[in-house]
């Protein structure tokens, strides 16, 4: 069974992740957090997600770049220079088709930058490659492994 | 033999030839002298007639005599009366011919020896004085022999006796022309002299008038471009010895850029004091030096007496001209060139600003323009399977997503109009009340404030403000808003909207004690569709349209809060003359 981090601001758009990739597949796991601040207490296990829960470790962590309270591009940032997390892959999923956002997103070592299409068979169409190629085809490596939950808060930052 | 007579000859010639190079002066002359004859003559006459007739010499004179002497006057009366009309020649002949014919009555009457001899060397006289040279030898030789002839006719002297007389009187006649003709020949050369050296002397004058005229031509013309030059031309002399210099010369354009008249700076004379940044006084052999380099270039302000300094360029050449240390100087005035660069520096800055500004604009646009579509997009393609499915619940909520996704592009669509317009469409500035501004936009939030429970309090003697009045009820509008939806649980909403003065300044500021901004976020807020909590309704289009407002009005926009839970202060300026 696969997990997936969805960082995604938008309700609507949320759904739309959502229901596609339960579509596709029934037995997938998504946790939707609204922003980036969320989502790292989610994965270094503090604040709302503190101890006695365990840490998530998500297969694949979707990302918004848009995000309020912490930034799309910073939550890559820290979650890539955490040793215990940046082996999860980050796939960066905006409507942004910005050059700056681009490039930024590569030097914090996004492992891939998609960009959300308008029309509906193509959306639906990426979410199912999605989950074929990150969940079936590609090896990850911290996938399932209950790490060191609640980890220090030098290295949370 | 030959060489002998043609050397007598010549001179012989020259004795008697008329002096012709200066023939009309010396017709004038002979014709005034003339005319000065006659009229003595006639005089004399006249008187000697008077005289005789009174009762003087009885014995001597028959009225027979009388008569002929009275007579006499008659041709010289004539004579002169023809003088006057240019026929002197006649008055010449007359007057030397009647001595002569004196002399002969005289000396036939009273003998050789007597005083008439007298009337002879009158008539020589006479004769080289108003005819000429030659004439004046023919009167000696015919005086000679009339006398000699006449004697010897009447006295019958023995021919040794008459020989002797005849020696004497020639030689005593000869000695009168001699003499006349030796002093005529002096005036002559004097004359002749003086005529050179008049000739020499108007040459000269000429060439020194021709000198004089060239040099006060090419004055002018200096002068002209001294004048006119449109660049300020300065000389100055430098005391190296107390490294001052004083203004010797100026032109008026050098006086004009100095704001002051050209006699005003002349007797100011040192206008160092007067100058910003000329560089230190220099000494000795820093001129010497500068001598060497030739032409320098500096940059100075003039303090000008009204206020305007500038900012001047110039091009200086030192001189060491006879004992002096000058400096001439060429200056421009370049202080429009300046505010011009920096005009233009300012406007790039500006420009590039604001270029950076629509660049950010277009991509949130962009971007926040997208986010609808897509969710549009989706929900077209679930409902379509819901309705298939026959799922009505589904299709309601995939429908409501879609309408609210339009609702929210036709929103952001709408307030990014507005935006755009703030900066072109202004109302006419005006001066307004701040407490009136204040207190309209307090009502158009009334609703809100009602809704919260806020306690708006308006500070007291409120300014005046400068600017679009509706503009700035808005941006009262939109603070006040915000203030009221960003409470938080705050259990005591208060809201304070007031001026202060920082450093001449006036300061408004909207202070609340709500939920409060974290430093991190002070510059975010203002972004355009920037939302700290996407919970909260609005675009977040208030704060950037506030921001846009202000700055049109030359002001600045900013908010002070401690953190959160701590409330916040907005702050904005305004430029007074817009």
């Amino acid at each position: 069974m696969f997990n997936i981090l969805l960082v995604e601001d938008n309700p609507a758009h949320a759904e739309m992740i959502i229901r596609s990739f339960e579509q596709n597949d029934p037995t997938i796991g998504i946790h939707h957090v609204s922003d980036g601040e969320a989502a790292l207490d989610c994965l270094f296990g503090r604040g709302d997600y503190a101890a006695p829960r365990p840490a998530f470790r998500p297969d694949v962590i979707l990302l918004d770049l848009r995000l309020p309270r912490r930034s799309g591009l910073e939550t890559l940032q820290t979650v890539k220079s955490a040793p215990g997390l940046r082996c999860i892959p980050v796939i960066v999923l905006t409507t942004s088709e910005a050059e700056g956002d681009l490039s930024l997103a590569y030097q914090y070592r996004a492992n891939s930058y998609l960009v959300k299409p308008v029309q509906f068979d193509k959306f639906v169409r990426l979410m199912q490659d999605i989950g074929v190629y990150w969940l079936e085809w590609n090896r990850g490596l911290c996938a399932g492994m209950p790490t060191g939950a609640n980890m220090s808060d030098r290295e949370a930052q | 033999m030959r060489e002998w007579f043609s050397k007598l000859n010549s001179w012989f010639v020259n004795l008697t030839e008329p002096m012709e190079r200066f023939s009309a002066d010396d017709e004038a002359r002979k014709q005034y002298l003339t005319q000065v004859v006659l009229i003595l003559m006639c005089a004399a006459l006249l008187l000697f007639t008077l005289l005789v007739a009174a009762g003087w010499g009885t014995g001597m004179f028959s009225w027979g005599d009388l008569t002929i002497m009275f007579a006499l006057d008659a041709p010289i009366v004539v004579c002169l009366w023809l003088a006057r009309r240019g026929q002197w020649r006649w008055g010449s002949y007359l007057a030397p011919a009647l001595m002569f014919g004196l002399g002969v009555t005289g000396s036939s009457l009273g003998g050789l020896g007597t005083m008439f001899v007298i009337f002879y060397g009158l008539a020589i006289l006479l004769a080289g004085m108003l005819i000429g040279n030659r004439a004046q030898w023919v009167m000696v030789g015919l005086c000679t022999i009339t006398h000699v002839g006449l004697v010897g006719v009447y006295e019958l002297r023995p021919l040794g006796e008459q020989l002797a007389v005849a020696i004497t009187l020639s030689g005593g006649f000869v000695g009168i022309a001699l003499l006349q003709w030796f002093s005529t020949r002096q005036l002559h050369h004097a004359l002749m002299q003086a005529r050179a050296t008049a000739v020499d002397l108007r040459a000269e004058i000429a060439e020194r008038q021709r000198t004089e005229r060239a040099l006060r031509e090419s004055q002018a013309m200096l002068q002209l471009i001294f004048d006119h030059a449109f660049d300020g031309i300065s000389v100055y002399e430098e005391d190296l010895e107390h490294s001052t210099r004083r203004l010797v010369d100026c032109n008026v354009r050098y006086a004009e850029i100095a704001g002051r008249s050209r006699q005003e700076l002349l007797d100011i004379g040192n206008t160092m004091p007067i100058q910003k940044d000329v560089g230190i006084p220099i000494d000795h052999s820093q001129f010497v030096e500068r001598l060497d380099a030739g032409v320098y270039i500096g940059h100075f302000s003039w303090l000008r007496p009204d206020g305007r300094d500038n900012v001047v360029e110039y091009a200086a050449v030192p001189l060491h001209v006879d004992d002096r240390f000058l400096t001439i100087g060429v200056d421009h005035d370049i202080t429009a060139q300046v505010q011009a660069t920096q005009e233009r520096e300012a406007m790039i800055e500006e420009l590039e600003a604001k270029n950076a500004e629509l660049e950010r604009f277009t991509y949130t646009v962009s971007h926040d323009l997208k986010s609808p579509l897509i969710t549009i997009g989706g929900f077209v393609g679930f409902l379509e399977k819901d309705a298939l499915a026959g799922d009505i619940e589904r299709v309601k909520a995939d429908m409501a997503h879609i309408n609210d996704a339009i609702y929210k592009m036709q929103r952001l669509l709408g307030e990014l109009l507005e935006l755009s317009r703030i900066g072109r469409l202004m109302n006419p500035s005006e001066e307004a009340s701040f407490e009136a501004i204040v207190r309209e936009a307090v009502e158009l939030v009334r609703g809100r404030i009602a809704a919260r429970g806020v306690h708006v309090e308006i500070a007291p003697n409120l300014p005046l403000v400068y600017g679009d009045r509706a503009r700035l009820v808005e941006v009262v509008q939109n603070l006040l808003d915000n203030a009221c939806k960003f409470m938080g649980d705050q259990p005591h909403p208060r809201v304070e909207i007031g001026a202060r003065q920082e450093d001449s300044k006036t300061v408004f500021y909207v202070r609340d004690n709500g939920m409060g901004i974290a430093p991190q976020h002070h510059d975010k807020v203002f972004g355009l569709f920037e939302k700290l909590d996407p919970t909260t309704e609005g675009t977040g289009i208030g704060l950037a349209i506030v921001r846009r407002i202000v700055e049109v009005h030359g002001g600045r926009v900013w908010v002070e809060s401690a953190g959160p839970r701590q409330g916040s202060v907005f702050c904005f300026t305004l430029k007074f003359r817009v």
